[in-house]
């Protein structure tokens, strides 16, 4: 399993009188992962996302995707921002096709439309197509952001607290499509959440981090097997994993003794 | 489904608001004009027969209806199509910004109404002078809704354009262009409007023709039903120029239709 994304002793500040917003992090996912960051509002992990992204550069050390710095080839890497951030006045599945526009310099929306009808099959949403955004629901909003991600066969996947907007409900199923979506088109996957149970539930590695400066405190591996119930949730492996991330973030908060 | 407190209602039901709004002013109006004397307050009907007559020698929409709905809709065209791409180019260059905000500012401050005589002077009593004033005054409108509405794209969205790979032409006519429509079109309303009132007051300061200079006309002989009728005449294109930009709206930004605003 290689690396696909590589972040090397990253420092960056917004601001020279403020405490760093990263401060020497490190960071690898492998090839299928899927790495969840997890920690406390303002500990950086969007910014982190973000030179990911390419859309912000380091002051120091590197970040590297597919071996390569910036500029990134844009159609192997793909983002499901936080509340979906859909274009209005573009119908669900013109929605879609964008990434597929923006890449290419021609094409054939034929054949765009169809690819787009795939990858709103696989999120599972079915008749929506000529809908606007406004008329969706916030779950199903996100499904289209999703499916916006995965038109493109992008094999990264950069995920900004996709759920965060949701009702409980809608994320755990989003949770079991998340898995299952994976199962069908397997990607390299980091995402940033708040949400421990979350992290836990779909990662194979939660990365914890810690604020001012923004660092990294640990990681847990989620040895749980693949795919995986909403039941196992309450299972006592399950909180032993949870246990971990927080002391892991506890940490962070009140120093070594915690 | 249930009906909302404040339902706007379906077409018929509107037009029967209109004609009973409509009819208690007229019936309030011929009663109120019962008081005085025509040269004060003409009756609907002193009103009525007026229009008639100017309609009939073919005055009323053949010439002076005519011609400001002209100066007014090109005054517009020409004010607007010159706000636009200044707004354009003062959003993209912050230097220029600086530079020409001040100047645009310190003749917005001056009233059109003491440039008008102004402009007469140097373009003449024709439809040109009346066209530069309407577009003088549709301009600033339309030039700072402009600025705000491509100011006002979501950063969020650019962010993510550019993660797609999206160049700077893309980014403007996919995102910032028609993320910006909804209040270009309230510039477009507002500008419109004034057109009509840039208009009246360049006619007001000299012209042959026109709902502004019929007006002018009529007070010089105390012909106030003729005042009512360029009166009503106005509003009617106001309400026209209203209804044209409501229906570019719904054709142009089809996903606002049934948009809680």
């Amino acid at each position: 399993m290689g690396a696909v994304i590589e972040v090397n002793d990253v420092t960056l500040a917004f601001s020279p009188h403020c405490p760093p917003e990263l401060d020497a992090v490190n960071l690898v996912v492998h090839e299928g992962e899927f790495l969840c960051l997890v920690g406390p509002s303002g500990c950086g992990k969007s910014t982190l996302l973000r030179l990911v992204a390419g859309v912000l550069t380091p002051d120091r050390g590197e970040v590297k995707v597919f071996g390569e710095r910036k500029p990134h080839n844009w159609s192997r890497l793909s983002v499901v921002p936080q509340d979906s951030l859909l274009l209005p006045w573009r119908k669900v599945i013109d929605n879609v096709v964008l990434p597929l526009e923006l890449n290419s310099r021609r094409g054939d929306r034929t054949a765009w439309k169809a690819q787009a009808r795939e990858a709103l099959r696989l999120v599972n949403l079915y008749g929506v197509e000529d809908k606007y955004p406004h008329q969706l629901s916030g779950g199903m909003r996100q499904r289209v952001a999703l499916a916006r991600a995965l038109v493109s066969k992008a094999e990264v996947l950069l995920l900004d607290e996709p759920f965060a907007a949701l009702d409980a409900l809608t994320r755990s199923q989003l949770h079991l499509e998340m898995m299952r979506i994976r199962r069908q088109t397997p990607f390299t996957g980091l995402m940033v959440t708040h949400n421990i149970f979350e992290a836990v539930f779909l990662a194979d590695r939660v990365v914890v981090m810690g604020e001012k400066p923004g660092r990294i405190l640990g990681e847990v591996k989620i040895g749980l097997p693949y795919p995986r119930a909403l039941k196992l949730m309450s299972t006592p492996e399950f909180a032993a994993l949870v246990g971990a991330v927080q002391e892991l973030l506890a940490k962070g908060w009140c120093g070594e003794d915690a | 489904m249930p009906k909302r407190v404040f339902d706007s209602g379906s077409g018929g039901e509107r037009l029967i608001a209109l004609l009973l709004v409509g009819g208690v002013v007229l019936l309030v109006w011929a009663w109120l004009a019962t008081f005085y004397p025509d040269y004060i307050l003409p009756s609907p009907g002193a009103v009525a027969r007026r229009a008639l007559e100017l309609f009939r020698q073919g005055g009323l929409f053949a010439v002076h209806f005519r011609t400001t709905l002209a100066e007014a809709f090109f005054g517009f065209l020409l004010g607007a199509g010159a706000a636009l791409p200044l707004s354009y180019l003062l959003v993209r260059h912050p230097r220029l910004d600086r530079l020409v905000t001040p100047v645009v500012v310190a003749i917005q401050a001056i009233p059109i109404v003491s440039l008008a005589p102004l402009m007469v002077i140097w373009f003449g009593f024709g439809l040109t002078s009346k066209i530069l004033i309407a577009a003088l005054t549709a301009f600033f409108p339309v030039l700072t809704n402009g600025v705000v509405g491509l100011r006002g794209t979501d950063p969020r969205l650019k962010e993510m354009f550019s993660i797609m790979g999206a160049g700077k032409r893309e980014i403007f006519f996919k995102l910032e262009v028609p993320s910006a429509l909804p209040v270009l079109f309230g510039g477009f309303r507002i500008g419109l409007t004034l057109s009509v009132i840039g208009a009246v007051v360049g006619e007001f300061s000299g012209a042959g023709r026109g709902l502004g200079y019929l007006v002018y006309f009529a007070r010089g002989t105390f012909d106030t039903a003729l005042i009512f009728v360029a009166l009503l005449a106005l509003a009617v294109m106001g309400v026209g120029f209203y209804l044209l930009v409501s229906w570019l709206e719904t054709v142009v930004m089809p996903w606002r239709k049934d948009m809680d605003r």
